[in-house]
């Protein structure tokens, strides 16, 4: 680790840091709750890109681990069983669950490969969502489609992450507060990715990417490194997962639906498949648009009077269309990797 | 300073000397800086965008009249007359942005809210109100959790499901007196909410439950659960769901020859219900919180000021006006808009609004929680006074003729899965790619069918109309095919894996929103085209619109093998799926060969859509990806590449479906149930691809597994 990499890691941490207050300089408050859950959107990404842009295996049902974790962090610290678990275990606990979730549902799937794979991590994706919205009876675990209310607020030591701190004369805001923490969450899973990218299991990733068949030529288990992109993925997802429960206080099964699979997907291959930086642009890109959107309802209504089509009904057509666009016009992404390094 | 309710509806009529004196009153009010008017913001927030915009935007305008109103007389707070403005905020029915837009309400200073529509939205922005201290009242959500929470300025203007499913519960066993009750829950937090809470009431009343069934809130098959409770013969059943299932239901309870009347809640009770029903609507009883309208106080004058500025009441317009003008009597009690003295206030409130007596109990629920039962008689809703007899039941069939219903029903959808699933195995079969976006092109037949059928339906007699909407969606879809072929697939044919089926995920999603641009979110109807009375075989109730998909896939399925194998064309599909560089140099025009696989998958994926909706009566630009993954799922089943295959597992699959849901219930004693319906699917796919990857007949492609 040279000084120059250094001096640059603790660049972007300051940087990290002054974003919110710079976004709520600019853009007003309410952006940076936005930030919040876009900080979030970052962080599945980052695990759907280990999973699809450097082992070259599609996922389309990921949400199921940003369920399991989710999950795993409402039923240990909400009224549901009684448990309020504190943050140190149940951070952990739901990225190990849904760690574990990735590789029981890898390990089936080994043999396959490209599409028949996509289709039936989709299946499994909606099986757990399925299973999630019934597991109320006979014995109720989830609370079906009624959701997990009043789920603890995110907590470490003392510091409550969902009221304003106040060190001393300095005082942080209390909506700042999630979205530092998932800032500085997102930056060091981004940081890890980079050093997995370049380290052994990256190599062998990318050699079972681009050839299975030389990979396994060379010598690499190519079981085992699967099941580990499955695992490390999905882990990424529970992190998120746990993170979502604790901050929003309540989650049902309709925050875990296809759409939402599809959503991280696009926004890796917009950014660009397998190269960190694309990946996190392509999340804020994808992340903001929604809120953009919004804004094409009072344009129509000025420009032409009358709203003709409406802005929520624009964002899935909009993904549908820039999938189609990059995948065809540069399969890259917007930010590619530069062809300078890791052999590409 | 206290008003009733009566003076402030008489003072409402301004006669229009008064009005122009208010008016520049007002202009004063504002040009002039020495004025003592105080700006009060209210928060109203709704879906103003999305499937629930026009519920939405409903609330929104029943906000923004009695504000209007409140206006119009002049309110005086703490000595200053004070001018209300409403803050409006879209939560798009979805509980992450409900949380990023109470803030924005909170941050913009408002004084209370009013809000949100969905259970699903109200609870988790509940507790951003709580923090600032804000009261909240909500004009439509029902979940029994956003008041048991606990919290001093949680507030509902609507009876909850408690007291709505616990008032039909008592209605249906009490009054009318129903010996066999079944009960099916759409899985939503509403649907199953409600059906909790009747079954709760029914059994306390020392009701008779003979079936507990569940489904999805975006199915349109109901046949293998109705047909399993047929066989328990009900005389009742309650459905807790929304209208666009609701009617399906009442369809394909007809189509069955089930005999039983189907109850709900406020969900059904829609003009939507009765579009989509049709003739089945007839003698269905459901419900809705709150008075009748000709029993409403003031609410002849609400509705006509409503109507008149905002066109049509949607369904909950009424519970934000009064909500809306409960606040601001709260506001006009405690003669403060500071919200700690809203909440207070709040909490003792006792008045009369359009929907009748508002107080609240010391939860924050609508105490007393008037429910009000409708009946269609006539097509029309009308309020019920006296219970109507239930028609004595027949005698239910056996468990025999239960097995040759679901047959026969697994067999039809069977039959539909076949033919949408050939078009997957042929795509499949020459290019090794599996075409997502299929079953969107098959959603697409059934909605351009649908807008031929109602065009032609005064114009053409019923089967010829059906004809020429088969034959017209046939001719769109292979086009379709075509054009998604050269402009997404072909480019990418020497691409890697990858790509291919991402621009396949983004061309099935571009036409499904595509098509919900074009022909609206709400479920269309197919006009009845044929007579599709059920006539009795071995004790199953088979309808004409079953022999006809079966007889139609039969000859379509003919005419394909024909082709095949019996003419050049299909000689030169057979020998490019063996090997396209070969073929192509025996002279066989691959590309040509690609395009018309493409095109001749669409016609039959065409024809299935039109029977698809034309068997349930309905087409929903939703539909095609179910139905789709599930084709897909049978072709893997049969045998991908395999065209026998692709039928046998289509075939196969629609009979798993029907047993499947039918009897998982009574299989694992109550423990899985009917809910995990949509898993078969899946579940075949994941054990076929795990140990059987060449499927039933034996694959082409055997090493892409």
């Amino acid at each position: 680790m040279s000084a120059r990499y250094i001096i640059l890691l603790a660049l972007t941490g300051v940087a990290l840091t002054a974003l919110p207050w710079l976004v709520d300089g600019l853009l007003g408050i309410t952006w940076v709750r936005i930030l919040s859950f876009a900080a979030l959107y970052v962080l599945l990404a980052l695990g759907l890109n280990i999973t699809v842009g450097y082992a070259g295996l599609l996922d389309l049902g990921y949400i199921a681990f940003f369920a399991v974790g989710a999950y795993t962090y409402a039923l240990l610290s909400s009224p549901q069983f009684g448990l309020h678990w504190p943050l140190w275990a149940t951070l952990p606990l739901a990225a190990a669950a849904a760690g574990l979730f990735g590789l029981l549902l890898g390990t089936p799937l080994l043999r396959l490969r490209g599409d028949y794979l996509a289709i039936v991590t989709l299946g499994f994706g909606e099986i757990t969502r399925i299973f999630i919205n019934n597991l109320n009876a006979p014995v109720n675990i989830t609370n079906g489609p009624q959701g997990v209310n009043q789920i603890d607020a995110l907590r470490i030591g003392g510091i409550d992450f969902s009221q304003a701190l106040h060190w001393g004369e300095v005082t942080i805001p209390a909506a700042y507060m999630p979205c530092l923490l998932f800032l500085a969450l997102a930056g060091a899973v981004a940081w890890a990715s980079t050093r997995l990218e370049v380290s052994r299991v990256g190599r062998a990733w990318q050699a079972l990417r681009e050839d299975p068949l030389a990979a396994a030529a060379c010598g690499i288990d190519l079981r085992r490194y699967k099941l580990l992109a499955f695992a490390l993925g999905a882990s990424a997802g529970g992190l998120a997962g746990a993170l979502f429960a604790g901050f929003q206080g309540f989650i049902s099964p309709e925050s875990f639906s296809l759409t939402e699979s599809i959503m991280i997907l696009c926004m890796i291959v917009l950014g660009g498949m397998g190269h960190v930086p694309g990946v996190i642009a392509g999340a804020l890109i994808l992340a903001i648009l929604p809120e953009a959107l919004r804004a094409l309802g009072p344009l129509q209504q000025a420009l032409l009077g009358h709203v003709w089509v409406d802005p929520a009904d624009l964002r899935m057509l909009v993904f549908g269309l820039a999938l189609v666009a990059m995948t065809l016009l540069r399969p890259a992404g917007l930010w590619p990797r530069g062809h300078a390094g890791r052999g590409d | 300073m206290r008003r009733t309710l009566s003076s402030r509806y008489q003072s409402l009529r301004l006669p229009p000397a008064r009005r122009w004196a208010a008016a520049l009153g007002c202009l004063l009010g504002i040009a002039l800086p020495v004025s003592a008017e105080t700006l009060v913001k209210i928060g109203s927030v709704a879906p103003l965008t999305g499937p629930q915009a026009h519920l939405g935007r409903d609330n929104d305008n029943g906000v923004r009249l009695a504000v209007e109103q409140a206006n119009a007389r002049g309110v005086t707070l703490g000595g200053a007359t004070v001018r209300f403005e409403v803050v409006s905020e879209d939560d798009q029915a979805d509980p992450k942005t409900a949380t990023i837009v109470a803030q924005k309400l909170i941050d913009a200073g408002v004084v209370a809210v009013v809000g949100h529509l969905n259970s699903g939205t109200t609870i988790p922005a509940s507790k951003r109100y709580h923090e600032a201290g804000l009261a909240q009242i909500s004009p439509s959500a029902t979940a029994i959790a956003y008041t048991a929470q606990g919290y001093a300025n949680a507030f509902r203007v609507m009876a909850n499901d408690s007291q709505q499913g616990g008032a039909l519960g008592r209605f249906a066993v009490e009054s009318l007196k129903a010996q066999r009750i079944a009960i099916v829950d759409d899985r939503t937090a509403y649907g199953q909410g409600l059906a909790d809470e009747f079954e709760k009431a029914a059994r306390a009343a020392g009701g008779n439950i003979v079936g507990r069934e569940y489904t999805t809130d975006r199915a349109t098959d109901f046949t293998a659960i109705l047909t399993s409770l047929k066989g328990r013969g009900p005389d009742v059943i309650f459905f807790g769901g929304m209208d666009a299932q609701g009617a399906p239901i009442a369809r394909q309870m007809l189509a069955l020859g089930l005999r039983a009347t189907l109850m709900s809640g406020d969900g059904l009770q829609s003009t939507e219900f009765l579009k989509l029903a049709g003739r089945a609507a007839e003698g269905v009883i459901a419900s809705t919180p709150g008075l009748p309208p000709a029993k409403m106080p003031g609410g002849e004058a609400f509705r006509r000021d409503f109507v008149a500025k905002y066109g049509v009441i949607q369904n909950y317009a009424p519970y934000a006006y009064d909500a809306t003008n409960t606040l601001i009597a709260a506001m006009e009690q405690a003669d403060s808009s500071e919200p700690a003295r809203i909440v207070a206030s709040l909490r003792g409130i006792r008045r009369d609004g359009v929907t009748g007596p508002l107080a609240f109990d010391n939860r924050g629920d609508i105490l007393g929680g008037a429910v009000t039962l409708y009946r269609v008689t006539g097509g029309q809703w009308q309020v019920l006074e006296a219970p109507p007899p239930l028609p004595t039941p027949e005698a239910p069939p056996g468990p025999g003729a239960v097995f040759v219903q679901q047959l026969i029903n697994g067999l039809t959808v069977g039959a539909l899965y076949a033919l949408v699933a050939l078009g997957y195995t042929m795509v499949y079969g020459i290019l090794g790619l599996i075409n997502f976006a299929h079953g969107e092109v098959v959603m697409m037949g059934a909605m351009i069918a649908v807008s031929v059928v109602a065009a032609l339906t005064g114009v053409l007699p019923g089967a010829w109309a059906l004809a020429a909407g088969i034959g017209v969606a046939a001719v769109a879809c292979m086009a379709l095919a075509a054009s998604i072929e050269r402009i997404a697939y072909r480019p990418l044919r020497n691409a890697p894996r990858l790509a291919p089926l991402i621009t396949a995920i983004g061309v099935s999603i571009v036409l499904q929103n595509a098509a919900m641009l074009v022909w609206g979110r709400q479920y269309r109807t197919i006009p009845e085209t044929l007579d599709n009375t059920p006539f009795n075989l071995a004790g199953a109730a088979v309808s004409p619109l079953q022999l006809l998909i079966l007889a139609g896939t039969a000859i379509v399925l003919a005419a394909l093998w024909w082709l095949v194998h019996r003419t050049r064309l299909g000689r030169a599909m057979r020998a490019t799926s063996q090997n396209r560089d070969a073929a192509r140099l025996m002279g066989v025009d691959t590309d040509a060969v690609i395009r018309a696989t493409f095109v001749i998958g669409a016609g039959l994926g065409a024809f299935a859509g039109v029977m698809v909706s034309a068997y349930y009566g309905l087409a929903h630009y939703y539909m095609g990806f179910m139905l789709g993954l599930k084709a897909f799922a049978a072709a893997v089943l049969g045998g991908i590449g395999n065209l026998g295959g692709a039928v046998l597992g289509g075939v196969v699959l629609g009979v798993i479906e029907s047993f499947g849901a039918g009897y998982i219930g009574w299989l694992t004693g109550g423990f899985l149930g009917s809910h995990y319906q949509d898993v078969f699917a899946f579940l075949v796919l994941i054990a076929v691809l795990v140990l059987r990857p060449s499927g039933l007949l034996g694959s082409k492609g055997a090493d892409r597994a």
